[in-house]
């Protein structure tokens, strides 16, 4: 390589820079957040391959090599995390996936702006409110005498307190889930839908297409770029759920079907041990097989839809 | 041209700024712990010589420059109900006057005590005072020395704190609780003067037996007589309630069959009660409770509130919990309703004789130890404050707080509180008040001192629930510490068991594991390492015996 070809390469990126000069002042800030709270701590994740020791520090403890993976791998909780992670997930991706999805396409059919806004004021809501004090609604309204499970026994339900029976976890979770995460989730579709054009519409009137011709062959096509973006994105967090939600919810007799793999790392790093290192390797594993998913799917769907993120 | 320059200083302001921003985020945690201890160190240049120059200050005074400490502790649930910090604490703001030092205090959230203790031992983000159960550190108070994060005090005890050192040594027990197996001081401990070690136990609705005309059960036998005819003739749906540790921390009933519900000792022998066959009629008991609907059935998932309601509702009448915090509570809510609650005896053996088991708190209370941290500057003056506690003035004013104010001294010279805390006009409960008045609400370093309750329902506690404590003491494990090896090995098998034992635990009381695979729960928790615990236990509890 040539000293002229490298400077004409330090030009370009200067030109590109001051060209572009304000765009690169708007990034700046979500640059600096990055490496500060996502690179920089990054240099800590050598502890799950080292015993790690408060007195030696990070960058002096022990090698020990993958040792607590193997203990993860070959613990007896291995199994149970990986099957309620990987359940109370595909769950997700099944029915609170698709969920605003349908709302957005209802919404978009309403003629009524009035009564559009209305509701989606409405739906918004439960998104701004702390996730401790749904948690601490869903307590009640799910407990032995709530609403909820008033309505339950109602239809022939047996009384019982439905965050203590295994059996109704996940659907407690799930559901309400879909509850405070439906309305927000709207948003992004929608303004999908805006940038649909309007001469389709009206050609495919024309043609004699009815509302649902419409929605089918319309609507989402327009939207499934978006759609595809969301569900890559979505399924990179699939060994990372929920792990606020299912430590306000869960208890021991619900473990069975709740533990999943950051809750495990929550008691056994920071509330009931301080395995530091074993919890560090563990959450290092479950990053890597996100990775691994969202490479893949980021493969396939550029291969059946030619839609992907890169 | 212009324009190409402009372009090229704003990538130039760009990358420094970027680098700024990066470096002030990697340096920002230690300049914080820097700040903390620099500001102590401009408001005071002469602490070092305040040991030396002690004669030249007024009494009590150890410092002719204020001088600044930054102290981490928990704030008592209590007195979190009025205030948000310990220096509006009356008992420390008399100290700052008394001894010219100022008290900065650190607060975990409550209820992430824990969480917050770990992370700032991981970040070594360390203030000047620590007050912690230290015995609870990861590897034992001799590895938190060991670790360089808190400093060994046998040298300064000696020095600057006569009186600690004098109330650490005052019984053979006592000098035992407070050391490690290799005998350093770490901490200044809180040391129980009073016989009130058993703060908690079994207690019903007095005014539904008394209708019933039945007497107080002595037995499980009676008790389960008593929950059936609370249930049919009082309406209670869940005649007893409680959360999942009833069942799986607490000993009282498992006690009855003659085992501990985890780790205890027989004959110095340490054992641990799943692995034991009367565990399994221990769970066959609670199982034939919750199956004839007298447990509450959502026990596993109760918090304190649940209980509570379930309590003064009507709902349930018997249960196991604190005075002060449970039943006191409780019947000062209710007090004018038609509503009574008396503590009643800890269970009999099955074979009918005298309880051993029991919820008791040691000699030294482990959980409010005061350490001084490597980081500390003034460890000798820091020494010197802590020991106030340990005098008789500072005595009276850690557990009582200010005198003419929250207590007066009778006749006899005994403390006795003022209304102010019996009947706070702010309506703040005992406890609470006492919260805000004194440190005398929960243990912390000095002498913990308790007196008679107000309500003669909780003060009857003390004498019944203590008459058979001092039993205890042959088939509980005390505070023993594990070597760093030990703990290092110990710390992946026992949150495994734990988590293990809890959830079977509630699984064979519900059902939803048949008791007749009682067998392969003791495999798997074999399978888990549990020997190996033992053993470790074991090798822990004959140093302590040894100390």
């Amino acid at each position: 390589m040539t000293a002229g070809s490298k400077k004409s390469l330090w030009q370009r990126v200067r030109r590109e820079l001051s060209a572009n000069r304000y765009v690169y002042l708007m990034a700046l800030p979500v640059v600096i957040y990055y490496i500060i709270f996502c690179y920089a701590p990054m240099y800590g994740a050598q502890i799950a391959f080292k015993r790690f020791d408060v007195a030696k520090g990070i960058m002096g403890s022990d090698w020990v090599g993958l040792r607590y993976f193997a203990e993860f791998i070959n613990g007896p909780y291995f199994f149970r995390l990986m099957r309620n992670t990987l359940l109370i997930s595909f769950y997700e991706l099944i029915f609170a996936f698709p969920a605003p999805i349908l709302l957005a396409l209802l919404l978009n059919e309403l003629r009524s702006e009035k009564f559009k806004r209305t509701v989606q004021t409405i739906i918004y809501l439960p998104h701004f409110i702390s996730i401790v004090i749904i948690c601490g609604m869903i307590h009640d309204f799910v407990s032995r005498d709530g609403v909820i499970t008033d309505l339950l026994v109602l239809l022939g339900m047996e009384r019982t307190n439905l965050l203590g029976d295994p059996a109704f976890f996940r659907s407690v979770y799930i559901i309400s889930g879909i509850w405070q995460g439906v309305g927000w989730g709207t948003i992004i579709y929608l303004s999908a839908l805006t940038g649909i054009d309007p001469q389709q519409y009206e050609a495919a009137i024309v043609d004699g297409a009815n509302r649902f011709h419409q929605i089918w062959y319309i609507t989402l096509p327009g939207i499934a770029p978006t759609i595809t973006t969301m569900f890559i994105l979505q399924l990179g967090k699939v060994m990372s759920v929920g792990f606020e939600k299912i430590i306000l919810l869960y208890n021991p007799n619900t473990y069975e079907v709740a533990d999943v793999i950051s809750t495990y790392v929550y008691r056994m790093g920071l509330s009931e041990g301080t395995q530091f290192s074993a919890t560090t390797a563990i959450g290092l594993f479950s990053s890597a097989i996100n990775f691994l998913l969202i490479l893949t799917a980021n493969q396939v769907t550029r291969k059946l839809s030619h839609t992907s993120l890169w | 041209m212009m324009k190409k320059h402009t372009g090229q200083s704003l990538a130039a302001i760009l990358l420094t700024a970027m680098l700024a921003a990066s470096a002030a985020g990697c340096a920002s945690e230690p300049s914080e712990s820097q700040s903390s201890a620099s500001s102590a160190g401009t408001s005071s240049g002469s602490s070092v010589s305040s040991g030396a120059s002690a004669e030249s200050l007024p009494e009590g005074q150890l410092t002719a420059e204020p001088v600044t400490l930054t102290y981490w502790v928990s704030l008592d649930n209590n007195a979190a109900a009025s205030i948000s910090s310990y220096s509006e604490n009356k008992v420390y703001q008399k100290m700052e006057e008394i001894t010219n030092v100022k008290i900065d205090f650190l607060h975990p959230t409550i209820g992430q005590e824990t969480e917050q203790f770990n992370l700032m031992i991981a970040s070594r983000d360390l203030p000047d005072l620590i007050e912690y159960g230290w015995v609870g550190y990861d590897g034992g108070p001799e590895k938190a020395i060991s670790d360089g994060i808190i400093i060994k005090l046998n040298d300064l005890i000696d020095e600057y704190a006569p009186d600690a050192k004098a109330l650490m040594e005052s019984s053979d027990v006592v000098a035992k609780q407070s050391k490690t197996d290799n005998g350093s001081y770490y901490a200044f401990m809180a040391v129980g003067e009073s016989n009130g070690n058993t703060q908690s136990g079994p207690f019903l609705r007095i005014d539904w037996l008394e209708d019933l005309g039945m007497e107080e059960p002595a037995t499980l036998e009676e008790w389960t007589a008593v929950l059936e005819r609370f249930k049919e003739e009082k309406g209670a749906s869940i005649p007893f309630t409680g959360d999942a540790n009833t069942f799986i921390s607490n000993d009282t009933i498992c006690g009855v069959f003659g085992v501990g519900s985890q780790f205890y000792q027989e004959d110095g022998v340490v054992k641990y009660g799943p692995l034991e066959p009367e565990y399994r009629e221990y769970l066959a008991f609670v199982k034939d409770w919750y199956d004839r609907g007298l447990l509450d059935p959502d026990f596993a998932s109760n918090d304190s509130n649940t209980i509570a309601a379930n309590m003064t509702n009507g709902k349930s009448g018997f249960m196991i919990g604190f005075a002060g915090g449970a039943m006191g509570t409780y019947l000062n809510a209710m007090s004018g309703e038609d509503y009574d609650l008396k503590a009643i005896e800890y269970p009999k053996m099955l074979d009918g004789s005298d309880p051993m088991f029991h919820h008791r708190a040691w000699e030294v209370r482990t959980s409010g130890s005061l350490a001084i941290t490597t980081v500390n500057e003034y460890p000798e003056l820091s020494a010197q404050w802590a020991n106030y506690f340990y005098t008789e003035e500072g005595g009276l004013l850690k557990n009582f707080g200010i005198e003419g104010e929250s207590y007066i001294l009778n006749e006899d010279g005994d403390p006795e509180l003022t209304d102010l805390i019996e009947h706070n006009p702010d309506g703040l409960s005992r406890q609470q008040a006492l919260a805000v008045w004194s440190r005398g609400s929960t243990p912390s370093p000095g002498p913990v001192i308790k007196l008679q309750d107000a309500n003669p329902r909780v003060a009857e506690t003390v004498d019944i629930w203590n008459r058979y404590s001092v039993n205890a003491a042959e088939v509980l494990i005390p505070p023993i510490t594990q070597t760093p090896e030990e703990a290092d090995e110990l710390s992946s098998m026992i949150t495994n068991i734990n988590s293990y034992h809890e959830e079977m635990v509630i699984k064979f009381i519900m059902g939803q594991e048949s008791l007749d695979n009682y067998d392969n729960f003791v495999e798997q928790l074999k399978s888990y390492g549990v020997e190996r615990v033992i053993e470790l236990k074991q090798a822990a509890l004959d140093r302590y015996n040894a100390r």
